[in-house]
């Protein structure tokens, strides 16, 4: 008989899962996304969006358990309880549950639902929960902020999101990517369990009982991961990995970019760019550089959807681009018509 | 037969006229010198263009008229000379403006001359030469040499002997036997010519002919086809050339790119308070950024790059495959056992030679036509007696030897040479019966018709039996001969009496002055012949 693991945090892996998916939840769906700039990791919550000008958060918990009932429904909203009750501006506060339980189910028609879309007794049931909660944990530190016209308005600002999608999904919602993408769902898990690894790794950075001054202060403990960032990670992956399957395939808008040269040679002069984009990729040492250098072009093909490749190349900047210093001015231009072919 | 007839000389004021020779031995006589008898042998042979040499005191013979009169087969051929302007009545009347021209008639009318290499020129012999061979003047005597030097030699006159006496018409009989040889080997080479132009000709060369025709086009074809194939060759070596550098890229990438991977799996951080090596290194004021690639792209790279290097490996596998093919085709090409080389320069001697064949048949035809002349003419020559040059030289000095034994009985010279050696000039009797010898003996082998004047024949103080014995001997030739001399006065009837002799007196003729008043008629007579006018000249 083998040996069986047993007391393993194996919940960690579904608690992590969910948090990430509560991030990318915020990305790709939340109505104020477009707001966030930065979200902190395991800083004021699970998950924190912050805006640009670090002076608003959107916050949220998430939770990865099933069938929650209401009242085990109030006691996870107390760290977002918590929060509402600190000086910093939370603007949103966000539940992410995995599902909830077969009686608040009946009574909602979406994933998405407010405090006031449920029964009295449900409500009750909620209130009571965070209540309790509320007094037991010591989250809170000043038992007497906790008032019935705090809770309620609280309550009010609270929304309760279901997960609905899979990890797949989350991705692939995450950027605009053209219909002419594939991506197969093994690869896109691949990069979800990317996101939360770099996600929980960030939980590591141990600042328990700091205090802050300031929203921004995240920034300071590196319990950050930028919105951007994500998304140019998942562009990034997911063109390249499609694109790798089907290099023979020269980008349409490169075309233009190789027109003139000798029809002998293009096919050369082809894999000569892509031999500087497989050392651009390949070196480790130059991440720095490279996510800057994507997330210009990134950022200038999103600013300008009808720019061509020579537009695109002439608005980003320079230096950016001997950063990298595996670039050349043809094979960047073949990375940039790469990235822009796969974007919508 | 030839005579002179007459022989007339002058102008408006002066004139000699005699008409007194015969056929056989004439002698004109006279009983003193200077009576003119060298001027008549010297103007007969003046006019008929000679070069003259008249005696002391008769510088201006250019200003007479020279008429001689020639009786030839029964005709009358009327010849006069004024310079170098002639007028010739043979029934008709022409004009000679040259010696040269005149000596074209000369040749036709009187006397054959013989074609002789002149500066290298064949042309007809000088009339000198002839005179020299018929006359002998008082004057100019050696017996080494000609008397008239100025343009001939005397191996021209030995030459003018061969020529006339067409010795080179004369083929050794081994030259003959070489001819018949010779025609032998070209009827050889004839039929072996023939049989080879017959074979081009048949069946089986035509086909050869269509063969090196078409062999040609087919060489052509294969040159081409060779060519093709070469470059392809070249093509494909090229090819197989970027394919292998394309493998050695692509293995270089490989292996840059595995090396810039592992560039941070150098070394490990471990955390000290918990062991975990999940440290993430970071620089200085930035964020731990994601990695730039996960590791399925990292795998997607690689295994690109070496799809790249296996289908170069198949590729080239691909290549030499057909390059081998190639090779095969091109080994097949050069190899064509029909179409060689060989064959092709065989066939192109045989083929270009067969237009050239039957004009080298032709060729041959004419050389063995030449030589079957040439004997055939040497056939019909042996009946004329063709002697050879050395024939004709004997005989010449046996004829000389002849005429000198008869003449001179008790001299036992022998002699051996048509001319003397320079150094030895025969003088006296001997001289002149030389000499007169050469005479006899040049009328002797040539047979000349015409006739000969020897002036002063006793020159030398001939003694009157040689005298005798030579006059017999000049009878001989049965052919006009004129002879002149100066008779002492106990001789003058000599010659009357001889038989046979024809005796022409000049002893009424006044001294230094042959030319009279008198004879001015005959002139014009003569002249009017000739449609001259005296006055008018």
């Amino acid at each position: 008989m083998g040996y069986k693991i047993t007391s393993s945090e194996e919940r960690n892996e579904k608690a992590t899962e969910y948090e990430t998916k509560s991030m990318l939840y915020m990305m790709n769906y939340y109505n104020k996304a477009d707001e966030i700039k930065w979200f902190a990791i395991d800083f004021f919550n699970d998950v924190t969006g912050i805006n640009k000008y670090q002076d608003s958060c959107f916050d949220v918990q998430s939770k990865g358990v099933k069938d929650i009932a209401p009242m085990l429904l109030g006691r996870y909203l107390v760290t977002l309880f918590k929060n509402y009750l600190s000086n910093f501006n939370f603007v949103d506060y966000i539940l992410f549950v995995e599902s909830v339980s077969k009686t608040i189910r009946k009574e909602i028609s979406s994933n998405v639902f407010v405090f006031k879309d449920l029964s009295e007794d449900i409500q009750n049931a909620i209130r009571d929960g965070l209540i309790d909660e509320a007094n037991n944990k010591t989250y809170i530190e000043d038992n007497t902020l906790i008032t019935t016209d705090k809770l309620d308005d609280f309550l009010k600002k609270v929304s309760f999101v279901i997960d609905n999608k899979t990890k797949e999904q989350y991705i692939k919602d995450a950027a605009e990517l053209s219909d002419a993408v594939i991506i197969d769902n093994v690869y896109l898990r691949k990069i979800f369990k990317e996101i939360r690894d770099k996600q929980s790794s960030k939980k590591n950075n141990n600042c328990e009982g700091e205090i802050l001054d300031s929203i921004g202060c995240f920034y300071r403990y590196d319990k950050y991961i930028s919105k951007d960032e994500i998304q140019d990670l998942i562009v990034c992956r997911i063109c390249f990995n499609s694109k790798f399957k089907n290099l023979k395939t020269v980008p349409q808008s490169f075309i233009k970019v190789i027109n003139g040269i000798d029809e002998t040679i293009i096919e050369e002069r082809i894999e000569e760019c892509q031999d500087a984009i497989f050392r651009l990729l390949s070196n480790k040492n130059n991440k720095k550089a490279y996510w800057e250098l994507f997330s210009e072009i990134n950022y200038v093909i999103k600013r300008n959807p009808l720019y061509d490749i020579n537009s695109i190349y002439n608005a980003v900047d320079k230096k950016k681009i001997s950063a990298v210093h595996h670039l050349d001015v043809i094979s960047c231009k073949y990375f940039i018509s790469l990235i822009k072919e796969s974007l919508k | 037969m030839i005579l002179i007839k007459s022989f007339c000389i002058g102008n408006d004021k002066e004139a000699f006229f005699i008409d007194s020779f015969t056929n056989g031995v004439n002698i004109i006589h006279s009983d003193d010198n200077n009576k003119g008898k060298t001027i008549v042998s010297q103007g007969i042979f003046y006019t008929l263009g000679n070069t003259p040499i008249f005696p002391a005191g008769f510088d201006n013979y250019q200003d007479y008229y020279y008429i001689v009169e020639i009786e030839k087969d029964g005709g009358i051929i009327t010849i006069c000379r004024k310079n170098n302007f002639f007028v010739v009545n043979d029934g008709e009347i022409k004009t000679f403006d040259s010696v040269n021209d005149f000596k074209r008639f000369f040749n036709s009318n009187l006397s054959r001359l013989p074609i002789m290499l002149n500066n290298g020129i064949s042309q007809i012999v000088g009339l000198e030469l002839f005179i020299e061979m018929v006359f002998l003047p008082q004057d100019e005597r050696t017996t080494s040499n000609i008397f008239n030097k100025g343009r001939y030699t005397k191996e021209d006159y030995i030459e003018f002997l061969y020529a006339y006496m067409n010795c080179s018409k004369y083929i050794d009989p081994d030259v003959i036997l070489g001819y018949h040889s010779q025609i032998k080997r070209l009827e050889e080479d004839r039929k072996v010519l023939k049989k080879s132009s017959s074979l081009l000709k048949s069946k089986k060369l035509e086909a050869s002919f269509a063969t090196y025709t078409a062999s040609k086009l087919r060489i052509d074809e294969k040159m081409k086809q060779i060519e093709k194939c070469k470059d392809a060759i070249a093509e494909l070596i090229t090819t197989k050339n970027r394919y292998i550098s394309k493998i050695t890229k692509n293995e270089l990438l490989l292996k840059e790119i595995n090396s810039l991977n592992r560039e941070l799996e150098v070394g490990k951080f471990t955390c000290v308070d918990c062991g975990s090596n999940r440290i993430a290194y970071e620089e200085k004021g930035s964020s731990v950024k994601f990695e730039i690639t996960d590791n399925d792209t990292r795998n997607q790279i690689k295994s690109i790059i070496s799809t790249r290097i296996q289908v170069a490996k198949e590729d080239i596998m691909d290549i030499e495959a057909k390059l081998f093919a190639k090779q095969q085709e091109l080994a097949t090409l050069m190899k064509d056992d029909e179409v060689t080389m060989e064959n092709l320069l065989f066939y192109k001697d045989k083929i270009l030679d067969a237009s050239v064949v039957d004009s080298k048949i032709y060729e041959i035809d004419l050389k063995i036509y030449d030589l079957k002349t040439k004997i055939t003419a040497a056939e019909t020559s042996t009946q004329e007696e063709i002697l050879s040059k050395e024939n004709v030289y004997n005989k010449f000095l046996e004829y000389m030897n002849e005429f000198y034994s008869i003449a001179e009985p008790d001299d036992s010279l022998v002699i051996d040479d048509i001319f003397t050696k320079k150094s030895i000039n025969y003088s006296g009797s001997q001289g002149a019966l030389f000499l007169m010898a050469r005479v006899y003996a040049a009328s002797k082998v040539m047979n000349l018709d015409f006739p000969i004047i020897i002036d002063d024949f006793r020159g030398g103080e001939l003694s009157t039996i040689k005298e005798g014995h030579v006059i017999n001997l000049f009878e001989r030739l049965n052919k006009q001969v004129i002879l002149s001399c100066t008779l002492k006065d106990e001789e003058q009837e000599k010659y009357t009496a001889i038989n046979g002799v024809n005796d022409i007196s000049f002893n009424n003729v006044s001294k230094f002055h042959l030319l009279n008043g008198d004879d001015i008629s005959h002139l014009v007579l003569l002249l009017n012949k000739l449609a001259i006018n005296l006055d008018i000249q």
